[in-house]
């Protein structure tokens, strides 16, 4: 990997983030207009002309837009009309709850996901790995919302085992994190296992026995570093579908976090708080991807390289 | 003298979903001391799966029965672990195309320490590794070995790969080589110089060397002695000189005839007619009968034995190709040889 | 099978190129605003291809011979140059221009088994060419195909099978079929045997004959395999890194080769017969990148009589009076000492 290549990603994805912030911005600003959801429909005329000239919405949308990325630049991302204070503020007292449900729901995903699809394909059709692709195709069909009913109904309802909702002990982790990691750790299973499988049939591995490795040590020292680079890629869209399945599962499970945020601003017209979400699970994507093609160009020495020939 | 490597009536068969294929058929192998073995046969003709049998390097589904012995001992049904310090010390592989056969993702120095560490007999030092590396490249002619420890695979090209392959397998100073198809990928030209190296590591070590290949040229060139594969039946094992000058069984015929040659005029080519047939089309005769100008009905219907053509070589067919006297005054027999 | 069925070796080429050059961006910038680098992978190429003529194409893998064919037939993109075809210049026309021409320029390329449409029969294959041409109706469709693929030598029971089916030799005999149907002037084989066992490949190439003298092609055909060429072509051209080296008939190119590099190339093609030890040279090295060519003779680093001239100038590919031609200066010093 050379600087060349990581500086042309880099440009690359600055200009995705630029990009995504601008068609939200129009969209946003094409799709209602906020002083009517804030002040009501049958506000008063002359209110609903001082709320929008307040806040710059009679302006041209490309004066509201070049203002927006300046203010943006100066770290001032707009006011919440619902919540009356910086929209900032309402965001980041949610991003922490996310985080956590994110995190601990990432960290099961691989640490289940991986080492199933790794197991299956060493211990190709057997009944092992029969169950395993049987349980991963069962846990990614199955849509998250109606895993999260079926959970509250069995933990919550009949067994009031835990919470159905909220948030502050770790009993009220356990459902939300349990929908979400299902599905994710099903998808990362089957891949890791064609993953594996695809690698050690490459003929390097028959090279690594014949040199004298036992069939543990080839598999630790020549398949697992290959199959790593397919799966880096899925870990892409894994981000994305935790982003989406967030917020069905918040919404789900009252889980106090920015899914929920969004799915309320969004029906209450908040334009900044909508913007800075989007904005942030943008970013989020963007830098997951940079980071991945980064990875690859260290895992890969392929990538991003020249043959040198002799 | 005892040979090396010996397969007495080895057999290989896959079980799929279905049935279960006969790759290997009854196949005798003798591969002596410094000796140079090519084992020609079409795709099907079970000679790379020999390899990968006497390797025991065979996919889980595969049946094996025979013997496999090395130095009088049965290497067949040992345990992977015993087989794993085998591999690379005393028996090695290289395959055929040596753009894949490296770990992409590894430094060709990485590989060569591996294979350098694992036939040490304790832990060796970084500059230890280094410097028997840079030796192993520099005698399978690698031109600047210390800058290629650093380079990938990918940096390389097809001919340099294969010699690194090599380089590999000479970590643990096998006394065999075995060359699956290892010229196959590479241009004529690099083609030339890969066999001399394998003529050149026998001369220097007296390494046996099991030359695979489909290329009757290259036997030609390379070989002490050449097998015959058709359908997983060796059908005719000799001499090179015997073999190429008087080949008595039909299909060795066939193919030589089929070859086309820079210097020969205008001779039409006269290919073997027919196709090849699938493993579960094998009946009991011989499985070149359909393809065969001197067939009978009892070929058919019988397996032929081996019989004795000249010292030393062999065929199995029960409608010969006539013998020629150029070569030897041998009186040519028909007697059952024990092979 | 009527169709041209006069051989009349005219004057008039039927293929004319002319100074063709392709080269490509690589997909790496030299630097972040660089530019690309450029792959000269046909660099300055000229032959004719008279009618009736069977023209060899020889080198390594990366000299351009498989980018010549696919430029002649607007499967690549022409740098610069001219391709003529029947006084008919084809480098800038129109797709739809195009489609009269593919009639008569057809090919056949390596693989047969990823040429056929895996889902229709082989007979369907065959008819397909003469619905995109609007060519006859349905039963006269049928007809010409059934007599085609008889006479390349399937049966009758195997036109309904599907490309799976079939051995690969047979695929290919179906592509060939599917590509003489239109009833082509000139067929392009780019390694149309090379994917083929051993005893099949001649099949093809007495089958490829049989098809040239009964129809009246014009062959175009490219091998790394130079004594297939030597059997096949009546004209050889040598090339090297994007150029052709030498051209001429293919008898005075095997039996006297003039340029160094195709002395070594002939000399590097194992013969199948034991102890007939020719002279080999065995060349050093691999082809240089395309990328990063050597200046003067492309040759010179791989060269035993280099001079210092090759290694500043380029030697222009000059002919005798017999129409051979050498691209090296030290070859014709050669040939004014023999004249």
């Amino acid at each position: 990997m050379n600087l060349l290549y990581a500086l042309q990603k880099l440009a690359r994805a600055l200009l995705t983030v630029l990009l995504i912030v601008t068609t939200v911005f129009v969209v946003l600003r094409l799709s209602g207009d906020p002083a009517i959801y804030v002040l009501g429909l049958d506000a008063d005329p002359l209110a609903l002309d001082a709320f929008r000239h307040r806040w710059g919405l009679d302006k041209p949308i490309l004066a509201q837009y070049m203002q927006f990325l300046l203010n943006c630049l100066q770290g001032d991302f707009g006011y919440s009309y619902f919540e009356e204070r910086d929209a900032i503020e309402a965001v980041m007292e949610r991003l922490p709850a996310t985080l956590l449900l994110m995190g601990i729901t990432g960290l099961f995903t691989l640490l289940i996901g991986i080492p199933a699809g790794i197991y299956a394909a060493l211990h190709r059709n057997t009944w092992i790995d029969r169950l395993t692709m049987l349980v991963s195709v069962a846990g990614f069909s199955l849509p998250n919302f109606v895993l999260g009913i079926f959970l509250i109904m069995l933990f919550s309802v009949t067994w009031q085992l835990l919470p159905t909702s909220g948030s502050g002990t770790w009993k009220h982790l356990v459902m939300p994190v349990l929908t979400m990691t299902v599905a994710e750790a099903a998808i990362f299973a089957r891949f890791t296992r064609s993953a594996m499988l695809e690698v050690l049939n490459q003929p390097y591995m028959r090279t690594a026995r014949a040199k004298g490795l036992r069939w543990h040590q080839a598999v630790y020292r020549h398949a697992l570093p290959n199959a790593a680079i397919p799966l880096v890629t899925i870990v892409g869209f894994f981000v994305g579908t935790l982003v989406a399945g967030g917020v069905v599962t918040e919404s789900l499970f009252a889980w106090p976090g920015l899914g929920r945020l969004l799915v309320s601003s969004v029906a209450n017209r908040d334009l900044a708080v909508v913007q800075i979400i989007v904005m942030m699970i943008a970013c989020s994507m963007v830098l997951t991807n940079l980071v991945i093609d980064l990875l690859y160009g260290w895992l890969d020495p392929r990538v991003g390289s020249l043959r040198t020939g002799d | 003298m005892q040979p090396l490597l010996e397969t007495r009536d080895l057999n290989v068969s896959f079980a799929t979903e279905q049935c279960t294929v006969p790759v290997v058929r009854g196949v005798d192998l003798k591969v002596g001391s410094g000796e140079i073995i090519g084992l020609v046969g079409e795709s099907g003709s079970g000679k790379s799966v020999t390899c990968m049998a006497v390797m025991g390097l065979l996919d889980d589904n595969a049946r094996l029965s025979g013997e496999i012995r090395w130095d009088g001992k049965q290497l067949n049904g040992q345990d992977d672990r015993i087989m794993s310090d085998f591999r690379g010390n005393e028996l090695a592989m290289i395959f055929q195309d040596p753009m894949s056969a490296l770990n992409p993702v590894q430094t060709v120095g990485k590989q060569l320490y591996e294979a350098i560490q694992l036939n040490a007999p304790g832990r060796l030092s970084r500059s230890e590794l280094k410097r028997q590396a840079i030796k192993l490249l520099s005698d399978v002619g690698v031109p600047a070995p210390e800058a290629r420890l650093k380079a990938y695979p990918h940096q390389l090209s097809g001919g340099l790969n294969q010699r690194v392959v090599i380089a590999m397998m000479l970590a643990g100073e096998p006394r065999l080589l075995i060359a699956d198809e290892p010229t196959t990928a590479l241009d004529v030209t690099v083609q030339a110089q890969i066999l001399d190296l394998l003529r050149q590591l026998r001369d220097q070590r007296g390494m046996s060397i099991i030359l695979v290949t489909h290329d009757l040229g290259v036997v030609a060139e390379t070989c002490d002695r050449v097998v015959v594969m058709y359908c997983g039946r060796v059908v005719e094992t000799g001499p090179i000189e015997s073999v190429f000058s008087n080949p008595r069984h039909p299909y060795t015929s066939g193919l030589l005839a089929s070859l086309p040659r820079i210097d020969a005029d205008d001779h039409k080519l006269t290919p073997i007619p027919g196709v090849v047939p699938q493993p579960h089309e094998l009946g009991e005769g011989c499985a070149f009968a359909p393809r065969c100008p001197n067939a009978s009905s009892h070929c058919y219907s019988d397996s032929p034995a081996m019989l004795c053509s000249e010292a030393d070589h062999f065929f199995s067919c029960f409608t010969p190709m006539p013998t020629k006297f150029e070569h030897s005054d041998y009186e040519p027999t028909s007697n059952h040889c024990a092979l | 099978m009527n169709q041209q069925a006069t051989t009349v070796l005219s004057d008039t080429p039927l293929l004319k190129v002319r100074n063709l050059h392709c080269a490509f961006k690589s997909s790496k910038r030299s630097s972040l605003f660089g530019p690309y680098t450029l792959i000269h992978a046909v660099n300055g190429v000229n032959f004719d291809i008279s009618p009736g003529e069977a023209f060899g194409l020889v080198g390594e893998s990366g000299c351009g011979k498989s980018t010549t064919a696919k430029l002649i037939l607007n499967m690549a993109r022409v740098s610069e140059g001219s391709v003529e075809f029947r006084d008919q210049e084809l480098v800038g026309l129109s797709d739809k221009a195009w489609k009269p021409l593919r009639q008569k320029m057809q090919y056949v390329f390596q693989d047969p088994l990823g040429a056929l449409d895996p889902r229709m029969t082989i007979l369907d294959q065959v008819i397909e060419p003469l619905i995109i041409h609007h060519l006859h109706d349905a039963d006269k469709r049928r007809q010409l195909a059934q007599e085609l693929l008889h006479s390349v030598g399937l049966q009758s029971g195997q036109l309904n099978k599907f490309p799976h089916e079939l051995s690969g030799g047979q695929r290919q005999r179906v592509v060939l079929a599917r590509a003489l149907i239109l009833q082509p002037e000139l067929l392009v084989c780019d390694e149309p045997i090379s994917a083929l066992d051993v005893s099949i490949q001649a099949q093809i190439v007495n089958l490829l004959q049989q098809l040239r003298r009964d129809m009246g092609l014009t062959l175009l055909f490219i091998s790394h395999d130079l004594s297939i060429v030597s059997h096949l072509c009546d004209r050889v051209a040598v090339m090297y890194l994007g150029q052709i080296v030498e051209m001429g008939p293919a008898k005075q190119i095997f039996s006297d080769p003039r340029h160094p590099y195709t002395q070594a190339l002939i000399s590097a093609i194992p013969k199948a017969e034991p102890g007939a030890e020719c002279e080999r040279i065995t060349l050093s090295g691999e082809p240089p990148s395309p990328a990063d060519p050597p200046a003067g003779c492309r040759f010179n680093p791989r060269c035993w009589m280099a001079t210092e001239r090759c290694r500043e100038q380029v030697p222009a590919l000059e002919s005798d009076h017999s129409g051979h031609a050498v691209a090296c200066f030290e070859a014709k010093i050669h040939v004014k000492e023999v004249l």
